[in-house]
């Protein structure tokens, strides 16, 4: 039987030093036994333990600050394993690796109660004050946690007192020293008080679940909690507190309501301007697309621009800032109107449909074809800003806007490129939809529907000239 | 700390803990080494503390003041309610944050607000509170903020590079419910507010540099159930368009509670704290499991959720010709779908299964519990035979009469 005496009980990099040389020496984990400490002397050989660097992935670490003796028999066993063949090591079924992930699970949980429920009291004052804890972990956890309190606390003086060691942390070096007494640290701060009245004043009487507290709070650790010695009080007066809510009858208000008006929703009879169109617009509940779009989305432009633009409907990013053409096929008309020489701010962009439509997918709002009613309730609104706009031509981009300016379903593979003329003389020009030219995925139809929807473009610059 | 402010600790405390988030998770990572205050976030939240109701105790959670103009009539600061008023000067909030601190009591500060002489008005303070933390005591630690819905989009972008989350709550499910209970208030504006902090997280999040990218990372909100009729499908409907179109992080369910000095308008009693339990899971079931609205729709009854199954169990038993999954060959997906596993035990099967086919006994050591499994899986030794159709499924997936009454005080 090879003896391996580890120095310390919370040391992972010596640990697997050892178990680095042992492997390389063919020594199979029956043979080898592990102690902390002086123990092992007994049956130690004089020579000390070989050690060899580690390679590879350290699996287990936190195995190792387990209070368990076997934790180091049963890493290294598993390491062992590893070498010879480590798909294993993949196999939650397999019942070493279940056994160790129960081990570090609950080292874990340990060092993560420890960042909890640490707690800090203050001695001194200003810049000599020093913050002290006293704690009490199950595993071989403080060592491995100080560096959570260094970056967290590292303006401050703190030691962290356990039993078996201590920390402590000044001018960015932590320095570890032999573990002390409860009786090392203060048993009060001048802030506890405070604390519990928190503690009491954030509990809901209403609410009272003892067991579901104690399963994240067992009473282990209430002895070392300052807010822990009002629970037994608080939970004794909850049921009658909630009782006597509910029992109490409203009081009236103690002074008459003055109230603050409530918030105009009510839009103009009659939009003479694009701002009063705006603002009816806003209430706008002539299709069920309000009910899930966030806001109507209005035209946007000078009111005096010449060329007007009509797309399909706002797209999730329309919705979310409230502008038309914002969007992924927003950049391509961008970039359309840079190539034909056209800028953005001296035309007029709108929607034929004024509200998203949509569909969700997992978290994912795709966006859905409006139907032919929507597009016709809201042609009504369209018809509406050409009226007040009077533009010189109307671009029409896709099927969609096609219906809402003319009230028939016509093709857009048809109509594209040729000017159709609507009433009062106005003028449309039929074109694609830039999220078409995003959709194609061929590269000779793709640049062929570029070309397009370029040349549509210019033609429409011409003719609001 | 003198005892004017403890006084006022405990009112502003007690009027904000019936907003249900504790979160202190999700924030960007960050510590205090090379700068001159306190403060630590690591990504995941912890816990500091947990009250007797069984709630975690994370942040300093309070409002600034619970003065408010407002008559929410489910709130228990309505302008309308008797309870005690207080405020904290921005400075005293700031300066307890920080005392709480260093004492790891707390991750941060949750800090909400009455609304008062304005929307804009109210959220400058919020704003003044985290910037004397982030600025004069260069506090590192968490920080959540209140947007106030009406507020202008500028102070609510300068809130958003103070904090680390942001949450506008909702608090009603449902466009008709907020006439009757928050007149003064109103679901677009809401809507619109969310909408305005996920345009500017996702603009943030998108710049180049790391200064201009330090920003909230995410928004959260919170609804009242059982404070109006809004049966569960109506709720997670809103829900599932929340997450969809604002992505918010997290939507709290807070069972409405009895209140000091309730209003008239509401039911007197609280609604079973069973259904706040049954929302969260279906909630849960719609962000990780990837079950749909219709889905869960689906798994109601005339649009309330079964208070003694779980909503998956429901789905499930809708569903039975989709069972049994065999848990060696099938997806994850449908393997989420099975009642009684969970995300870590279906992804433990499925890297188990690559070694060896799974047998009963393998799979009680990968999940926490097989007896719920048994009617709806296969496994190499295992076919549940006839249950799956039986008709007394149902009841024996029930629990018993008896534990009812255990959970009633839940």
């Amino acid at each position: 039987m090879r003896m391996i005496a580890l120095d310390r009980p919370d040391d992972p990099e010596r640990f697997y030093q050892h178990a680095a040389a042992l492997i390389a020496e063919g020594e199979t984990p029956e043979r080898v036994g592990w102690s902390v400490g002086a123990a092992g002397d007994l049956f130690a050989s004089a020579a000390p333990a070989p050690r060899a660097p580690w390679r590879g992935e350290k699996h287990f670490t936190a195995a190792l600050l387990h209070r368990a003796e076997s934790r180091f028999a049963m890493v290294y066993r598993a390491l062992w394993r590893a070498a010879r063949d480590p798909r294993f090591l993949q196999n939650p079924a397999d019942s070493d690796v279940r056994a160790l992930k129960k081990l570090e699970g609950e080292a874990r949980r340990d060092i993560h109660k420890m960042r909890a429920f640490v707690r800090f009291r203050e001695l001194g004052d200003g810049a000599q004050a020093r913050f002290l804890a006293w704690y009490e972990p199950s595993h071989y956890t403080l060592r491995a946690n100080a560096d959570f309190f260094a970056r967290r606390f590292a303006n401050m003086r703190w030691s962290i007192v356990t039993p078996e060691l201590s920390a402590h942390y000044d001018e960015g070096e932590v320095r570890f020293a032999p573990g002390g007494a409860r009786g090392d640290v203060p048993a009060d701060d001048a802030r506890d008080e405070d604390w519990r009245t928190y503690y009491a004043s954030i509990f809901n009487p209403a609410r009272l679940n003892l067991a579901a507290m104690q399963s994240q709070l067992p009473k282990k650790f209430w002895r070392n909690l300052p807010e822990a010695q009002a629970i037994p009080a608080l939970a004794r007066a909850a049921q009658n507190r909630a009782e006597a809510m509910i029992a109490t009858p409203p009081t009236p208000p103690r002074f008459s309501l003055s109230r603050p008006p409530a918030p105009q929703s009510e839009a103009p009879a009659d939009a003479s301007d694009l701002a009063d169109l705006r603002a009816q617009l806003a209430c706008c509940e002539k299709c069920p697309l309000h009910r899930d779009a966030t806001q109507t989305v209005c035209g946007a432009g000078p009111a005096r621009a010449q060329l007007m633009i009509v797309a399909e409907q706002p797209g999730d990013q329309e919705d979310i800032c409230g502008a038309p053409l914002v969007g992924p096929a927003g950049k391509v008309f961008d970039e359309a109107l840079r190539r034909v020489g056209c800028v953005r701010a001296e035309i007029y962009v709108t929607n034929a449909v004024k509200h998203f439509k949509f569909t969700l997918k997992g978290k994912r709002r795709i966006h859905a074809k409006p139907s032919v009613g929507e597009i016709d309730a809201c042609s009504w609104w369209l018809h509406r800003e050409i009226e007040l706009m009077r533009p010189k031509i109307i671009v029409a981009m896709g099927a969609s806007a096609l219906r809402g300016l003319t009230g028939q379903t016509l093709s857009v593979r048809e109509s594209r490129g040729g000017l159709i003329e609507l009433a009062e003389n106005r003028r449309l020009l039929a074109t694609t939809h830039p999220a078409y030219l995003l959709r194609l995925e061929d590269e000779q139809e793709k640049r062929l529907a570029w070309r397009a929807f370029l040349d549509d473009l210019t033609q429409a610059v011409k003719l609001a000239e | 700390m003198g005892s004017n402010i403890r006084q006022k600790l405990a009112i502003l405390a007690d009027a904000a803990k019936y907003d249900a988030s504790c979160a202190s998770s999700g924030g960007a990572k960050r510590d205090s080494r090379g700068a001159k205050g306190v403060g630590s976030v690591n990504g995941s939240g912890i816990c500091h503390s947990y009250t007797p109701d069984g709630r975690c105790v994370s942040l300093l959670k309070i409002l600034l003041t619970n003065y408010c103009m407002y008559d929410c009539a489910f709130c228990v600061n309505r302008v309308s309610s008797n309870v005690r008023r207080a405020r904290f000067t921005a400075e005293e909030a700031a300066q307890l944050t920080i005392d709480f601190y260093r004492r790891n009591f707390i991750e941060g500060l949750f800090l909400s607000s009455g609304i008062i002489r304005s929307p804009d008005y109210t959220m400058e303070h919020l704003i003044e509170t985290a910037r004397l933390l982030r600025e004069t005591h260069q506090f590192r630690g968490y920080i959540h903020l209140k947007a106030i819905a009406d507020a202008d989009p500028a102070l609510i972008a300068r809130a958003g590079e103070l904090a680390d989350r942001l949450s506008v709550n909702i608090e009603l499910p449902q466009e008709a419910s907020f006439k009757t209970l928050a007149p003064e208030k109103q679901f677009s504006t809401i809507r619109k507010s969310m909408a305005s902090i996920r345009g500017q997280i996702d603009n943030h999040a998108a710049e180049k540099s790391a200064r201009k990218r330090r920003f909230a990372t995410g928004q959260s909100t919170q609804m009242i159930v059982g404070a109006d009729s809004t049966d569960d499908s109506t709720i997670l409907r809103t829900s599932a368009m929340l997450y969809g179109g604002y992505r918010l992080r997290r939507v709290y369910y807070s069972a409405f509670s009895p209140i000091p000095d309730a209003s008239a308008a509401l039911p007197p009693r609280a609604p079973p704290l069973r259904r706040e339990h049954r929302l969260y899971q279906a909630d849960w079931l719609l962000r990780n499991y990837g079950f749909s609205i219709d889905e869960l729709t689906q798994a109601t009854d005339g649009g309330m959720l079964d208070l003694d199954l779980d909503p998956k169990t429901s789905w499930a038993l809708k569903n039975r010709a989709l069972f049994p999954v065999d848990v060696n060959r099938a997806p994850r997906e449908m393997l989420l779908r099975v009642p009684g596993l969970g995300v870590r035990a279906a992804d433990r099967m499925i890297a188990a299964r690559r070694h060896a086919a799974l047998r009963l006994d393998d799979i009680s050591r990968l999940a926490s519990s097989v007896k719920k499994l048994l009617p709806f899986i296969t496994a190499l030794d295992w076919t549940p035979g006839a249950t799956l159709d039986s008709e007394r499924l149902m009841q024996k997936l029930r629990p018993e009469p008896r534990q009812l009454d255990l959970f009633a005080c839940a």
